[in-house]
């Protein structure tokens, strides 16, 4: 019966109400102008100005023309595009289910009984990812350098030299993938340990009770549990992995060769090296396309493995 | 309705945003303009790598109000490399300050945003022949005098001179050939040291190429021009003093332009070529002496290039002839001497050199100075120079470590010519 008088009061006053709304509606835009002004001039404004530059030839000093789709025709035929492409999705292929297997793995390790003081553990797996990659970068690139800290380490211990790793077109590639996912695992780590936080112990138990070992525990209760956590930063890592450059271009500066020059590497040199900002931007919008397009078959493909009700 | 008046309001408010950020950009460029001799300001916009840096350049502004009273100088600096991303999209917006900095090799990327100066110089007497020639050509533009130099620096080798001590090997000196480099480097190298650093940028290649063949990276018609015979046979040379010799250690990676110089410094590479703007710093920082020597002869003499830097008038200022003055202190005699004497330039302006070598305590090099200045050629390039540096450097790591062939190198190079 409470319930009763609110929807008399709120029928009766539907006429006050609607201006009401109105009020609202002028307060709530005057509220939002500032962010919408900033998200129509930092955001709006330029994807629409890349999609058109796209369509020129727009060096940065002199005229620029229009040259209709010719940005792209030159994408499909660049043989060093097609590397980036091709360099793209090996880093994505390496990094993506490493990143998910260790942030997973950890975050079961932090979360199992046996460690003392979770918190802690999080926290220091979780430095990496707020400390600047291009910090990191440089002191990678020291550690992996010809006589630095891992060259000098298998000398002594060994006696032989370690690979020239940044300047190697065989471990250029793995070695930026290595320092993306030093850098990079912390932040799933901690979805993941607060999504195992959310599975209710009473089904673990129960499972526990009916005889299943641990493994059969972890793959059959609870990572069913967390395929919502995992699909969440499967997506979330996925398009961030396709934009990877600071790591690559900090370590290596997209070489040696092309080995390590993905398509952000890539669209930065022709864009802000080169001053092709119309190419570049064509290269903005394939690697939009690409990401779009693989996102989409991710959420067509979720109904197959992510299990949302509990 | 609602909607209109939204869409309405949201684009007169960001018009008017963006026009206040555009006047705002534009306002400033030129300086606030007087009718010739009123109070001027000018910006002067110049790369610097530290306070010091920095401060030698403030002083230098003080000598143009000292003797230009009624100028005065804004000082804007970012680093090196920031220096020319910041100078094209000021150029792009067309806010370029008056006064710019300008490197031999850029001038054919940014020759055009400057004001030729020959008929300035004339009325003025300045005189282009007090200058060091081969720099002064490098800030022409379409045979035009687009800018004045302050310093300039041939590519020259630097040694550790303990090294070939102990090694009891002969110092190189004016004349030593590119076997006698050869020779010393073998003798030098003994893992994890070794005779030479070799390094993946392209400038660091040129010498060699003139050495050997008098060829540079451009033909007679002023077009980039790598892929031929006798670049093949310096970029194969080369590669083996890495893979093949083993005088150099491999090449770290493609971003590593100042391993090279820190390596040497840190005393694990005995010889490398450098310009003589790093010469003074060198002997301050390494706890060994170095000494230089000019480019060892190969079958064409010993030859390199040399560049330098310098200042110009950009179209985009309103006060022209008072920019030009500033100039002109800023390349004239005082500020020459007291850049030379700091140690901050090796002067472009001949008849000031000689206070670099009594600041700074490097008569001894004197001699190599004045041989590689008298052998070296401009540093000419090309207006997309900066896509042949980038492809270049990022190839050659691959070559020289023994993971890619010269053809490979040189044919991606040419293809950066445009």
């Amino acid at each position: 019966m409470a319930v009763m008088p609110v929807d008399v009061t709120a029928v009766a006053t539907t006429g006050q109400a609607g201006r009401k709304k109105r009020g609202d509606g002028k307060a709530a835009t005057g509220f939002l102008t500032p962010s919408m002004l900033g998200l129509l001039a930092f955001t709006a404004f330029p994807i629409v100005a890349s999609l058109i530059i796209g369509f020129y030839n727009w060096p940065v000093i002199g005229a620029h023309t229009f040259t209709g789709l010719k940005n792209y025709q030159t994408l499909l035929t660049s043989k060093e595009f097609h590397t980036a492409i091709l360099n793209t999705f090996v880093f994505v292929l390496l990094y993506l289910p490493l990143n998910i297997v260790i942030s997973l793995g950890l975050a079961v390790w932090i979360g199992s009984k046996s460690i003392k003081a979770p918190g802690l553990y999080r926290t220091i797996f979780f430095i990496p990812a707020v400390t600047p990659v291009v910090a990191n970068a440089a002191i990678f690139s020291l550690i992996l350098a010809p006589n630095g800290l891992i060259d000098s380490l298998m000398q002594t211990w060994f006696g032989v030299q370690a690979p020239n790793f940044l300047g190697s077109t065989t471990w250029a590639m793995p070695s930026v993938v290595m320092l993306s996912i030093w850098q990079g695992f912390g932040y799933n780590m901690l979805v993941f340990s607060a999504a195992l936080d959310a599975v209710p112990a009473s089904l673990t138990e129960a499972a526990a009770i009916d005889g299943a070992g641990t493994v059969a525990r972890f793959f059959r209760i609870v990572l069913p549990l967390i395929t919502p956590a995992i699909f969440f930063a499967v997506v979330l890592t996925l398009i961030s992995s396709f934009q990877v450059f600071t790591q690559a271009y900090v370590l290596t500066g997209g070489g040696p060769g092309n080995a390590t020059t993905t398509m952000v590497v890539y669209l930065y040199e022709q864009g802000f090296q080169f001053y092709k900002l119309g190419l570049a931007s064509a290269v903005a919008w394939v690697l939009f396309i690409i990401i779009l397009v693989i996102t989409i078959f991710q959420f067509i493909g979720q109904k197959r493995w992510v299990h949302y009700d509990q | 309705m609602r909607l209109s008046w939204l869409t309405k309001t949201l684009t007169v408010a960001s018009a008017a945003v963006l026009l206040a950020a555009c006047g705002g950009n534009s306002g400033n460029s030129g300086g606030s303009s007087g009718s010739s001799g009123g109070p001027v300001t000018l910006n002067w916009f110049m790369w610097s790598g530290s306070d010091v840096e920095k401060n030698a350049w403030l002083h230098v502004a003080d000598l143009v109000t000292q003797k230009y009273p009624n100028i005065k100088i804004q000082f804007e600096t970012t680093p090196f490399n920031d220096y020319w991303t910041k100078l094209t999209t000021e150029a792009a917006s067309g806010s370029t300050p008056c006064v710019i900095g300008l490197q031999g090799q850029r001038a054919p990327q940014f020759g055009n945003l400057l004001v030729p100066l020959d008929d300035y110089m004339s009325k003025a007497g300045v005189k282009a022949s007090d200058y060091v020639p081969s720099i002064t050509k490098g800030l022409q533009y379409d045979g035009k005098q687009v800018a004045l130099p302050y310093d300039v620096g041939p590519l020259v080798m630097f040694y550790n001179k303990d090294a070939f001590k102990a090694a009891g090997l002969k110092e190189p000196a004016v004349g030593w050939t590119t076997d006698e480099f050869m020779a010393d480097a073998k003798a030098l190298t003994q893992p994890p040291k070794y005779g030479f650093w070799a390094q993946s940028d392209i400038s660091a290649l040129m010498p060699w190429v003139l050495s050997s063949s008098g060829k540079s990276a451009l033909n007679a018609d002023g077009k980039l021009d790598v892929d031929n015979p006798e670049w093949h046979a310096s970029a194969q040379w080369y590669t083996d003093l890495v893979s093949k010799e083993k005088v150099s250690p491999q090449i770290p990676s493609a971003n590593s332009s100042s391993a090279s110089a820190d390596q040497f410094l840190a005393g694990n590479a005995y010889m490398r070529l450098d310009g003589p703007w790093d010469l003074i710093n060198a002997r301050k920082q390494a706890k060994f002496k170095v000494g230089i020597a000019p480019m060892p002869a190969g079958a064409s003499g010993s030859k390199t290039w040399s560049d330098g830097s310098g200042f110009g008038v950009t179209k985009d200022c309103k006060n022209p002839d008072e920019a030009f003055q500033a100039v002109s202190v800023m390349v004239g005699e005082d500020a020459e001497k007291y850049l030379g004497n700091a140690g901050r330039a090796y002067p472009a302006l001949i008849s000031t050199q000689s206070s670099w070598y009594e600041g700074n305590k490097t008569q001894d090099v004197k001699p190599v100075m004045d041989a590689a200045l008298q052998s070296a050629v401009p540093f000419t390039t090309i207006p997309t120079w900066q896509q042949v540096v980038t492809t270049f450097a990022k190839q050659a790591v691959a070559t020289y470590n023994g993971q890619g062939s010269v053809d490979d190198l040189l044919s991606q190079t040419q293809a950066q010519g445009g």
